[in-house]
């Protein structure tokens, strides 16, 4: 980059130092016509970015996208955390030879038995949003039915003539894992947004 | 801890950055210094109103180099995560947005590497032809389908320019061009000289004119 063009930079950006005024200046009578073409094609330019780019855009889904900073900081710490302890206790465990004791046992026992071991079903609660702060969402695993259930308290009753293929989920969109599914209705609308793990599953506490 | 309120802006050459007065300039700084020295006490909800203020702006200035939505929401959201956890550190030495976009930058960057390294290629050609419905040149209901046409191609023929950009060079015309920011600001927001800063403009400005010269953009 030479002085010139340096000089002629400054000058479109209004970044010029009192003394870089009077060179410029110097320049501006010596080349007019360097600077004006300079200056008209730079602010083409400018014009043409502002237009087409924006400073600010409206993030989607504002408060959802502040309330999973603050949850994803509390899982950090949560796993920080978990990741000291887990470390210090697995470190002294295995110098334990009450551990090793233990693990010769378990073997022989597994040898013999050679059961199948039963898996068991737990609770899921899959993580929930309501963009609408009078709605609350109980979510938990029903027995009887064998899945979790997702609960909406708080909406308005829903009239009987209402056509509720307008709300059907007809698609639904991918992001990570671990990331996002969105799910869409006839109208292209998101319906709900489910927050998945590093292996694609309802993120589960 | 000291906040300085006025180390990188330079009032008395610029009196407006974007359209925005110097007077609430002043003011967001105090206002940013005030959340900044509640949150170094442990204060979340005051970080909370420092997402709500800065995540349009952090979003957008993804967006405007990934061009991708859900990436740069994704991508936001890792930039007020990596501020939390350094807030600590924060000295007040420069502005709170040139701090925030300091790590934005380095959050872009690593991402866009990481594109490059797995070979996907939707970074610098797919990516950037998607249409962006919020864009102001998009077209208007209200406009003639001529009107239409000579839109899209200006859009169309802006992308070119952009894309022919280096990731550097878009990156400083964008900062200096749509966010406003001085050359000291930019130079603080990317880790480098101005020196570097004004060669990137330089060239990033020399190349925009050549493309839309030679795409006949009047």
């Amino acid at each position: 980059m030479t002085d010139k063009e340096e000089l002629v930079t400054r000058w479109i950006d209004g970044e010029l130092s009192p003394e870089q005024e009077l060179e410029f200046k110097q320049l501006e009578e010596s080349d007019p016509d360097f600077c004006a073409s300079f200056k008209a094609a730079s602010e083409d330019v400018r014009e043409v970015l502002r237009s087409e780019f924006n400073s600010e855009k409206d993030v989607p889904h504002g408060d959802f996208f502040n309330s999973q900073i603050e949850k994803r900081i509390r899982q950090s710490y949560v796993k920080e955390s978990q990741a000291t302890s887990v470390l210090s206790a697995a470190t002294a465990w295995i110098k334990s030879p009450f551990t090793w004791a233990a693990a010769s046992a378990f073997c022989v026992m597994l040898f013999l038995s050679n059961g199948k071991l039963d898996q068991g079903t737990g609770s899921t609660v899959v993580s929930t949003y309501s963009p609408d702060p009078s709605v609350s969402i109980v979510a938990g695993f029903n027995e009887e039915a064998g899945a979790t259930v997702i609960k909406l308290e708080g909406l308005e009753r829903i009239p009987d003539d209402t056509d509720f293929s307008v709300n059907h989920i007809v698609f639904y969109d991918r992001q990570g894992p671990p990331g996002f599914v969105n799910f869409y209705n006839k109208q292209d609308e998101v319906v709900y947004i489910m927050e998945t793990d590093e292996y694609g599953l309802p993120n589960v506490f | 801890m000291n906040f300085s309120l006025s180390d990188s802006s330079n009032e008395d050459e610029k009196l407006y950055r974007n359209e925005e007065p110097l007077e609430t300039e002043t003011s967001n700084k105090e206002r940013d210094a005030q959340l900044i020295e509640r949150c170094q006490s442990g204060d979340y909800t005051a970080f909370d109103e420092l997402i709500t203020l800065y995540r349009g702006k952090i979003y957008a200035m993804i967006f405007n180099m990934i061009r991708n939505d859900a990436d740069a929401w994704d991508l936001s959201q890792d930039v007020f995560i990596k501020a939390w956890k350094a807030l600590s550190k924060f000295e007040g030495r420069s502005a709170f947005y040139t701090w925030l976009y300091r790590i934005a930058h380095n959050v872009t960057y690593d991402w866009i590497r990481k594109k490059k390294i797995e070979g996907t290629g939707e970074f610098n050609d797919e990516i950037l032809n998607e249409a962006d419905p919020g864009a102001l040149t998009a077209p208007k209901a209200y406009d003639s389908p001529d009107q239409n046409i000579q839109r899209t191609e200006l859009r169309d023929k802006i992308k070119m320019a952009i894309n022919s950009l280096s990731d550097d060079h878009r990156e400083v015309i964008l900062l200096k061009e749509v966010e406003g920011l001085s050359y000291q600001e930019i130079a603080e927001s990317i880790g480098s000289s101005i020196g570097t800063v004004m060669s990137r403009l330089y060239y990033a400005r020399k190349k925009l004119q050549v493309t839309l010269k030679d795409n006949n953009y009047d």
